[in-house]
């Protein structure tokens, strides 16, 4: 990948070694069922058997549609959420498992970025407390030169120093979103898991959270996961993209060839939905994918998406379809994936460059 | 405004709206003037704090506390709604001017059923029986694509999906046959594979029933596909008005070519780059002259700064408050 600023001597050489390794990742909740009298029990089927690796200075792009289990992975990859099953490696070392004070110690390594860049704020903290308050729990920067750390973060997000005595209410959304950023950076993390980042903010100020989230990735060396359900958005920033459907990888490719060529069914569907901001294409669209996304609590058996898929038989319903490669970066979970890029049957528009 | 006042269903004029807070006023929508015609899809466009909301809600009268409508008029059926008793108010909302909110899970009852809501609504405004309610209401649930209507209209809204809520409050804003209809952000909190079916119904039912449609969105790819003509929003004041295909093709006031250019598009392979525009929209606390748009604009003069530019026409009904637009082709817009 290429770098517009020199990067840190550490990344230019990297290992063979992935940075992230998920191995087989399973959530599963339990939650009360809907029983009148007898309440039954029943299984949130959130992330069903996911492998992914992200290597240094690598984003992964998590895209697909509400409950499709991509935040789930986010929060689980930390350790937010309990995996039920799998492996997340983390520079080689196993997280699950993992007793409580060594985890503490690797989330310097690793943080988050969340989604509600107000919410996720405490409203009565300063800016300088909020920035300041991993490198106290991280005991990594001694009180009387907490302030100017603090100031240096903010510069680096791009707000200006006096931010520091002010509070989160005093400040946009965009503007926000860069404190959670700058927070975020405070222990100098390798890692940092980005839950749609941008989805609250204006498009006007979207691109300038996305502008800067790329920069700090070249100038620091950092790995993302990005996780979000605009393609566009995903498609600019990652290297590699995967496509969740009902908490399974359906498709997981690189980002050149997943925008060319989208082979699984339900990718394809993702993309023609897009509303292309061009009147002439718009008409165009017209063959959308039917029905909605069926419960978590029972998915469906085989493939997940075959109630939905204009292309599904029989072995769709009862075999359940591997991630399999179709060619070198490009992996797809679908028994007719090579009819359905050839049938292309939602008419999915092949992208176009400017 | 153009002169074809045959067909003119709804017209905002001159329309000002402000919230009293307690150390300042923010002046929500600064003289608004819109046209909206029968069986017309009209987007209104803009970021968060344009107004393109209180506009929507100032049709209603449904401005939120402490907002305040001050001057203006909305003309509906020859009659000046905002002159109008709440009672007869209370007749229009629902009744000829319908709404699909943009929560549907919040803007219906928890507490009662589909059913129910459909019945007080035919039963208040169309003086139906209840027998004659129920019956209307399975047509409507069947039109707008809910399965099985008859037994899914006995659920409570929580049993049913976001996508299928907002069926159900597409079908429940169109129950009065209305003339015209106000969709504020009407997919914002749905999926977009749903959002596509959502609006291909949206689009049915307003060619259908010949209604006049306001579409207030952020979304400019869904003003692409979706409307007829586009009222672009800024601080409360329209700063570029066209047909769709005008608007996207050549756009004439830097704001709107400045939005064009930050919609996130599918590229075939990745750019990396991202258009912005630099700092954030103004939140208007005091009246003052120049274009609102002057502190992030590129195309920026003294002028700007001193004189509010009028809304004119650029050629052919394409309006734009600018003095100095912008003159270029589609492909320029996007490059």
């Amino acid at each position: 990948m290429t770098t517009a600023l020199p990067a840190e001597p550490s990344i230019s050489a990297p290992t063979d070694q992935p940075l992230l390794d998920v191995d087989g990742l399973v959530v599963h909740y339990h939650v009360r069922g809907a029983g009148r009298i007898v309440r039954s029990h029943e299984t949130v089927h959130a992330v069903d058997n996911v492998s992914f690796t992200i290597g240094r200075n690598e984003t992964l792009g998590l895209v697909g549609e509400s409950g499709c289990g991509k935040s789930t992975t986010g929060r689980a990859v930390l350790m937010l959420d309990r995996p039920s099953d799998g492996r997340v490696r983390f520079e080689g070392r196993d997280l699950v498992g993992l007793p409580a004070n060594e985890l503490t110690a690797l989330r310097r390594s690793m943080q988050m970025v969340f989604q509600d860049p107000i919410g996720s704020l405490n409203p009565r903290h300063t800016v300088g407390q909020l920035v300041a308050e991993p490198l106290l729990v991280h005991k990594l920067v001694p009180r009387g030169q907490r302030r100017q750390r603090a100031q240096e973060l903010l510069e680096l997000v791009g707000l200006p120093p006096d931010a520091v005595g002010r509070f989160p209410h005093e400040f946009s959304g965009g503007q926000c979103q860069r404190i959670g950023i700058a927070r975020a950076l405070a222990v100098e993390p390798a890692f940092l898991v980005l839950d749609e980042p941008v989805s609250a903010l204006d498009v006007s100020i979207q691109a300038q959270v996305l502008q800067l989230l790329t920069e700090l990735q070249d100038h620091l060396g950092l790995s993302y996961l990005f996780i979000a359900h605009d393609l566009a958005v995903v498609g600019e920033m990652s290297d590699r993209v995967a496509v969740m459907y009902l908490g399974k990888i359906v498709e997981l490719a690189e980002r050149d060839l997943l925008y060319a060529k989208p082979h699984h069914p339900y990718t394809q569907a993702l993309f023609s939905a897009v509303p292309a901001p061009d009147p002439k294409e718009a008409r165009e669209r017209s063959r959308f994918v039917q029905g909605e996304v069926p419960s978590s609590l029972a998915p469906p058996p085989g493939c997940r998406f075959h109630t939905r898929c204009p292309l599904a038989r029989d072995q769709c319903r009862t075999e359940e379809p591997r991630l399999e490669p179709v060619s070198e970066g490009h992996q797809v979970a679908c028994h007719f994936a090579e009819e359905a890029v050839e049938r292309n049957i939602f008419g999915t528009p092949v992208a176009a460059d400017a | 405004m153009t002169s074809d006042t045959a067909s003119d269903l709804l017209k905002i004029h001159d329309l000002h709206v402000s919230f009293p807070l307690e150390r300042s006023t923010v002046y929500a929508v600064q003289g608004l003037d819109i046209t909206l015609k029968a069986g017309e899809r009209l987007g209104v466009v803009g970021e968060s704090g344009s107004g393109k909301s209180i506009t929507a809600q100032s049709v209603l009268r449904m401005v939120p506390e402490p907002g305040k409508i001050t001057s203006g008029q909305i003309v509906y059926d020859g009659t000046d709604l905002l002159a109008q008793p709440e009672s007869r108010m209370r007749r229009i909302r629902g009744g000829q001017i319908g709404l699909i909110p943009q929560n549907p899970l919040t803007s219906l009852n928890p507490v009662i059923t589909i059913e129910s809501h459909f019945v007080e609504v035919l039963t208040l405004h169309l003086a139906m029986t209840k027998r004659e309610a129920v019956v209307r209401t399975v047509e409507l649930l069947r039109s707008v694509g809910i399965p099985d209507p008859a037994t899914r209209m006995k659920e409570y809204p929580h049993r049913l999906s976001g996508g299928q809520r907002q069926r159900v409050m597409i079908a429940l804003s169109l129950a009065c046959e209305p003339r015209v209809l106000i969709a504020d952000e009407p997919t914002t909190a749905l999926d977009v594979t749903i959002q596509a079916q959502i609006l291909e119904l949206f689009d049915d039912l307003v060619v259908r029933n010949n209604i006049g449609a306001f579409l207030i969105t952020h979304n400019l790819g869904i003003v692409a596909g979706h409307c007829d003509r586009v009222v672009v929003m800024y601080a409360g004041r329209i700063m570029e008005s066209a047909t769709v295909d005008e608007l996207f093709e050549l756009p004439a006031h830097p704001y709107t070519l400045g939005l064009l250019r930050c919609v996130p598009r599918l590229h075939a392979t990745r750019t990396r780059s991202f258009h912005a525009i630099p700092g954030l929209p103004p939140r208007v606390t005091q009246l003052t002259a120049g274009c609102p748009f002057a502190p992030r604009c590129d195309r920026v003069t003294e002028q700007c700064h001193n004189e509010t530019p009028p809304l004119v026409d650029v050629g052919g009904g394409h309006t734009a408050a600018c003095w100095h637009p912008v003159t270029l082709t589609a492909k320029e817009v996007v490059a």
